[in-house]
């Protein structure tokens, strides 16, 4: 027996608890950690802004479903991250932050990097704790990852004190907790209750399934897909749910939620909350609103009119559903639906085959598709351009996809490419992004040519913010590529798009396609989904 | 929501809609990409805060009076829900340099009609 020091107490717990990597920027006050990380063999990204390691450690989560982990130095260190713990808060991602922290005893004596750090993280985590004791590290390490995993999966944060870390502790005064998941099986809502929710999507005339992140947390991609096919129901996915089952299957409508949710008359809503994002979950024509969460607080959240809430977890709730389900005759609605679909892509194909100059930005997500096929891994960045490449990019596996959370967070592509291209390294990694975006992170290039990750930015460049209007000039970025030893690619012509980004992709290091696009690009026709003329009358 | 019944046309609303509409009228976004499509504009003046609209080109959200924004417009200005259609569908399928004023054109029409039916 010897003795481990803060930073081999901090890797061996991780290591114990199937952490492989590990995203951070270094600073003295969390150098044993950084050190021990490097000699245990687990794979350290050194960013370039500590919100890009905890941007980065979301990506891992959001590709993996496992926990996420990014390392801070005091300070500066904890607030340059908070708007990525609070990022992965707003979007339920179990992320673990690890903090240095001045020592104990330093408090207002002005001495360096010393911040009432926990006051500042605690509204944007589930939990945040300091390490007084070097004996209790590994307790308390479990502690968080357990809570960052647990019910609605969410960042949590552990500061270790400068002199503690740097402190040795007799090995056999440690005691090494085994990984809690899962502590318990999982929830299920009463069975009368389940019974209830399948009377009332069988009663349904419109029937639908919207399924959110808490169905990927939940592991649950084999029960929903079992449900929507024994039922025959739509399914729209949202955020983490993305690509559970692809966009081209013939029951899945991606994303388009209002396209299904403003028509079905029953939903059944999983993991997913009724916000902003999603209508505050009042639908016109709903007759009965069936909510499944693993979150109390999410069932009926802003007094939506939930008539069945279901309080458990996904993956065994949704197996429960689809035993009391008999197969339905939704052949009709999935051909109107359909039929809606295609008429919509017909529109948006016409715009991405156009030739013309500026280019519109369909285009640039039909040759990104095309280029880097259905595994690669897709994060979108930005506002207003999400609102061609959530249409124009699809889905196809699930933790292939990243992009605006419900917090509005931009710029925070770069790091969640990083996350991906890390846990993703089977396909290209692909940041989308606006060129306001660009620049929050664009520095994160570096990361991924320092770690031989596969990353291209390819900028949607409009020349400006979208959401103020306020102009960023015609930049070009591209010519950043080679301070990075990276392929820049310039591109004002459909005719140079697909090329470059063969070039671009194929190149296999950090690239950046700055694509000149059209500021005030035509939009699709398809405002309003008239059910009432489109939908067949029931038999 | 039906397609063609309506209440009685909001006058006062529709004719602020009208007199303050924007010179450059985005195609199809209710707000964003550097301003308001027709509906965006409305709803606007409707009152409907600016995050209720934004980068959203079919949907309003509102945890009160949210929902498709033609079914929205036609609600809060008393419009045939057919007419708002119309409008959205010009708006959109207008060449930007003469989109305002088919679009005004249009509200004048809408703002005609319902003085001789009141």
């Amino acid at each position: 027996m010897g003795q481990l020091d803060g930073g081999q107490i901090v890797i061996r717990s991780l290591k114990d608890h199937g952490v492989s990597h590990l995203f951070s920027l270094g600073g003295g006050h969390i150098n044993p950690t950084w050190w021990e990380a490097e000699r245990a063999g687990l794979r350290r990204i050194d960013v370039r802004h500590e919100a890009a390691a905890l941007y980065a450690a979301e990506g891992w989560a959001l590709a993996t479903g496992e926990l996420g982990v990014g390392m801070v130095t005091a300070g500066p260190g904890v607030t340059n991250a908070l708007t990525g713990l609070a990022t992965a808060y707003h979007d339920g991602v179990p992320v673990l932050c690890l903090a240095g922290a001045a020592t104990t005893r330093g408090e207002d004596t002005g001495e360096v990097e010393s911040l009432e750090q926990l006051e500042l993280v605690r509204p944007v985590t589930k939990w945040a704790r300091r390490v007084h004791h070097l004996e209790r590290l590994p307790e308390q390490l479990a502690v968080a990852i357990t809570e960052a995993r647990s019910g609605r999966p969410g960042p949590t944060y552990l500061e270790v004190p400068i002199d503690l870390i740097h402190s040795s502790v007799d090995e056999e005064a440690l005691s090494w907790p085994e990984p809690r998941r899962p502590l318990v099986p999982p929830t299920m809502p009463p069975p009368e209750l389940i019974e209830r929710a399948a009377q009332a999507i069988a009663s349904a005339e419109r029937p639908a399934v919207v399924a959110g992140s808490g169905v990927w947390w939940s592991g649950a991609g084999a029960e929903l897909r079992a449900l929507v096919e024994r039922a025959g129901l739509p399914l729209v996915t949202r955020r983490a749910a993305r690509g559970l089952l692809p966009d081209d299957h013939p029951l899945c409508f991606g994303q388009h939620w209002a396209s299904v949710v403003y028509q079905a008359d029953v939903l059944l809503v999983v993991g997913t909350q009724l916000d902003y994002f999603f209508g505050y979950g009042r639908f016109p024509h709903l007759r009965q609103l069936v909510q499944l969460d693993i979150h109390p607080g999410e069932l009926g959240r802003n007094g939506a009119p939930v008539t069945v809430p279901l309080l458990g977890d996904a993956g065994a709730t949704l197996a429960a559903l689809t035993e009391a389900l008999d197969p339905l005759d939704t052949k009709a609605w999935v051909a109107a639906l359909s039929a809606q679909a295609e008429a919509r892509a017909l529109g948006r194909a016409e715009l991405a085959a156009a030739d013309r100059v500026p280019i519109h930005p369909l285009r640039v997500c039909a040759e990104i598709e095309a280029v880097a096929g259905r595994e690669a891994n897709v994060v979108t960045d930005g506002s207003n351009m999400l609102m061609w490449t959530d249409v124009g990019l699809g889905a196809y596996e699930p933790g292939r996809h990243a992009s605006l959370g419900p917090l509005g967070t931009i710029g925070h592509g770069a790091g969640l490419a990083l996350g991906m291209a890390c846990a993703r390294p089977d396909g290209p990694t692909v940041w989308a992004v606006g060129d306001g975006s660009f620049g929050f992170h664009c520095m994160e290039l570096d990361t991924a040519a320092r770690h031989g990750l596969p990353v291209t930015a390819v900028i949607f460049n409009n020349g400006g913010w979208s959401a103020a209007w306020i102009p960023l000039g015609e930049r070009h970025y591209e010519r950043m590529a080679p301070a990075f030893d990276g392929v820049g690619e310039c591109v004002e012509r459909p005719d140079q798009l697909r090329p470059a980004l063969e070039r671009a992709i194929g190149s296999g290091g950090p690239a950046i396609v700055n694509v000149f696009v059209d500021p005030a690009p035509p939009y699709f026709a398809g405002r309003r989904f008239r059910w009432e003329e489109d939908m067949p009358t029931p038999s | 929501m039906a397609g063609g019944a309506a209440r009685q046309v909001d006058l006062d609303l529709l004719q602020r809609a009208r007199d303050s509409l924007p010179g450059q009228l985005n195609a199809g976004i209710l707000m964003g990409d550097g301003g308001f499509c027709v509906l965006g504009w409305m709803l606007y003046c409707a009152g409907f805060h600016e995050i209720s609209l934004y980068a959203n080109t079919v949907a309003v959200a509102d945890p009160a009076r949210g929902g498709p924004a033609t079914d929205v417009v036609a609600a809060v200005f008393g419009l045939p829900v057919d007419d708002v259609v119309r409008l959205a569908q010009l708006n959109d399928e207008a060449p930007a340099a003469e989109r305002h004023a088919a679009v005004a054109r249009q509200l004048d029409e809408l703002l005609a009609e319902a003085r001789s039916q009141a």
